[in-house]
Parts: structure tokens; sequence; C-alpha cells
């Protein structure tokens, strides 16, 4: 498979990026900073996912050296984690920018090369904050919110293009994101999921290589929590 | 110009073709300037619409190399809808292809 994975300069993203080029894909990431990964089969685009000129420039290079993609996984995304009161509106216009729009934006600027794919898949991420709807997230849970709709809405809209659009909503899991989470508001956290403990990289592949297998044709605008969480 | 214009009347002419494909017999579409994109008197109703705009930006990315967005707020705000007909259609994409050479 072609996977394009946005934000595949350190953590999930990076991780995923490896995996799959492990397994022997052909992997197109991307991020604001230079590649980080040095492995065959990785070709990586500087690109601030916040500039349509920028998407849409990296989406034309794509086609031109690929021609066609099967799957985009959006999973490039920021946190901010306080009290509204606390939380400038720049930041929330931020969120919603990078987690929402980013996202939009390459789907808009890929969907053309998705639709040239036998099985083509969009994978998008939520959370749990979502679900929880967590005090002290409301900016990020709300940014996740818009990211579930659009799977949702999408999945009906893309559907006659044989397009999948679903989404995986992670726990916390030990990465970047969550570094200035207080350690027991994460506790509080993993207390409310039906299974208490961190997220784990093979959690979310898991759930990705299941949205992404062939025989997953049938399976659209679904938004899969770990941990046992439910809406 | 002459050129460019007559590409994008191969172009879409190959849109309509495969956009029939997905038609059912009586539905299917021939080529025609005159022939309504919108409103009552549409040949396409709103999700054909959709797909054979997709078509376009494909097809025009696949044989002029060049990628571009038909839908935008600038489409939206013409006092004459760029999507009214195939010539109007035909106009505007010639538009957007001139600014991008």
């Amino acid at each position: 498979m072609i996977i394009v994975i946005t934000g595949t300069h350190k953590g999930i993203g990076k991780r995923m990026a490896e995996y799959y080029l492990k397994n022997g894909h052909t992997v197109i990431g991307c991020s604001r900073h230079e590649s980080t990964i040095e492995l065959e089969g990785y070709t990586h685009f500087v690109v601030d996912i916040c500039e349509d000129e920028q998407v849409v420039k990296f989406a034309s290079a794509v086609r031109k050296q690929f021609g066609k993609i099967d799957a985009l996984i959006n999973n490039a995304g920021i946190a901010s984690m306080n009290h509204f009161l606390m939380t400038p509106i720049e930041t929330s216009m931020k969120l919603m920018d990078v987690n929402y729009f980013g996202g939009l934006r390459c789907i808009r600027a890929f969907i053309n090369l998705l639709k040239k794919s036998e099985h083509p898949r969009i994978i998008n991420f939520s959370t749990v904050a979502v679900p929880f709807n967590l005090d002290g997230e409301m900016s990020y849970a709300s940014s996740k919110s818009a990211v579930e709709s659009m799977t949702k809405i999408l999945a009906k809209e893309l559907a006659t293009f044989s397009v999948t659009v679903n989404a995986v909503g992670p726990t916390p899991i030990q990465t970047d994101l969550i570094a200035k989470v207080p350690q027991e508001k994460l506790q509080r956290l993993l207390d409310n999921q039906a299974i208490h403990r961190f997220g784990q990289f093979e959690d979310v592949i898991n759930v990705i290589d299941f949205y992404l297998n062939e025989r997953s044709d049938f399976i659209t605008g679904q938004i899969v929590y770990l941990g046992g969480v439910n809406h | 110009m002459i050129v460019v214009k007559n590409k994008i009347e191969k172009i879409m002419q190959e849109a309509i073709l495969e956009l029939n494909e997905q038609m059912d017999e009586e539905k299917k579409l021939s080529y025609d300037k005159e022939l309504r994109l919108i409103g009552k008197s549409a040949a396409v109703d709103s999700m054909e619409f959709v797909t054979l705009i997709s078509i376009i930006e494909e097809c025009i990315a696949d044989e002029l190399d060049i990628d571009i967005r038909i839908v935008s707020d600038r489409a939206f705000s013409k006092e004459r809808s760029p999507f009214y007909s195939v010539s109007t259609l035909e106009d505007f994409i010639i538009e957007l292809i001139e600014e991008e050479e």
C-alpha cells in the first residue's frame, strides 16, 4: 500500500510510519520539520498542514511521484489542556486549525489520488476526551469532536467513491502530547476506562490495521475508542 | 488560449463519458455546451454533479499536470454561477488554469 501519514516527525506518527515501512509498505510522511526517519520506502515532505497552498503542493508532488495513494492517516495534531478561562482564543483557534482544518485540507487535497485505489481509506485521530467531556480540555476535545463529525459525514459523502472514513480514539498514551498533564488527572482518566491502563502504540496500530485491511470495505463512519470507553 | 480551450473541451467530454459509466442508461449524458449542471432543469443530480467536478479535477491533474480546485469561494461569489452549464464551467476552468500558468 501507499500510505500518507501526517505528523511523522515524532510520537505515534513516526512509529506508525516505521511500522508500515517495516511491513513492506510505501510511506509518505509530512511534518513541519525535516525527516527523522531513515528507512527504505519512506518519502518525506516538509509541510505545514495549516497552509492551504503547502498542502495542495504536497498532494501535487505525491501525484507526480506516486500517481495514487491507498490511505491517508490524519495523525498530525496538537493539544492544549487548561481551564477555558486560562485558554486564549488564539490557542483554541490554532487547535481547530491543526486538528480539524489540517485534516480537512489533507482530505480535500488527496481525495482524487485516493479514488484511484481499489480500497481507499481515510483514518482520522480522535480522543477519549470527547466521550469523557473532560474538564480542562474544552478546546482540544471540541476540535476532536469536529473531527468525529467530519469522519461520520464524510463516510456518507465519500461512500459513492468507495472511500471509507473512520477514526480511532486513543486513551492517554505516554507521548509528548500529554507530557504536561498532571499525574492525578491522568489517573482519574484511566480510572474511568474499563481497562485501567495507559494505551500503547500497539493498541492504536491494531485498530488502524483493521481499518486499512482490504476486507474492511464495509467498515466506515466508525469511531473506535480504546480501553473500553463508550460514547 | 485556443489550445487550453480545446484541451478543456476534451477533458469535459472525457469526464462526461466517465460519469456516464456510473449512470443509469436513461440518464446518460451527451456532451453539449448548453447542458445545465445546476438548477431545476439540471441534467445531473447533486451527487452526480459532485462526481463530475471531481472527475474533471482528476483529469486536469493527470492530463495537464495542474492541480486546481474548482469549488472555491470565488466560484460561489461570481454573479453568474460557473456551474450553470458545461459552457460556463469550461470558461471558469480556463480562467483558473490561465492563472496557474
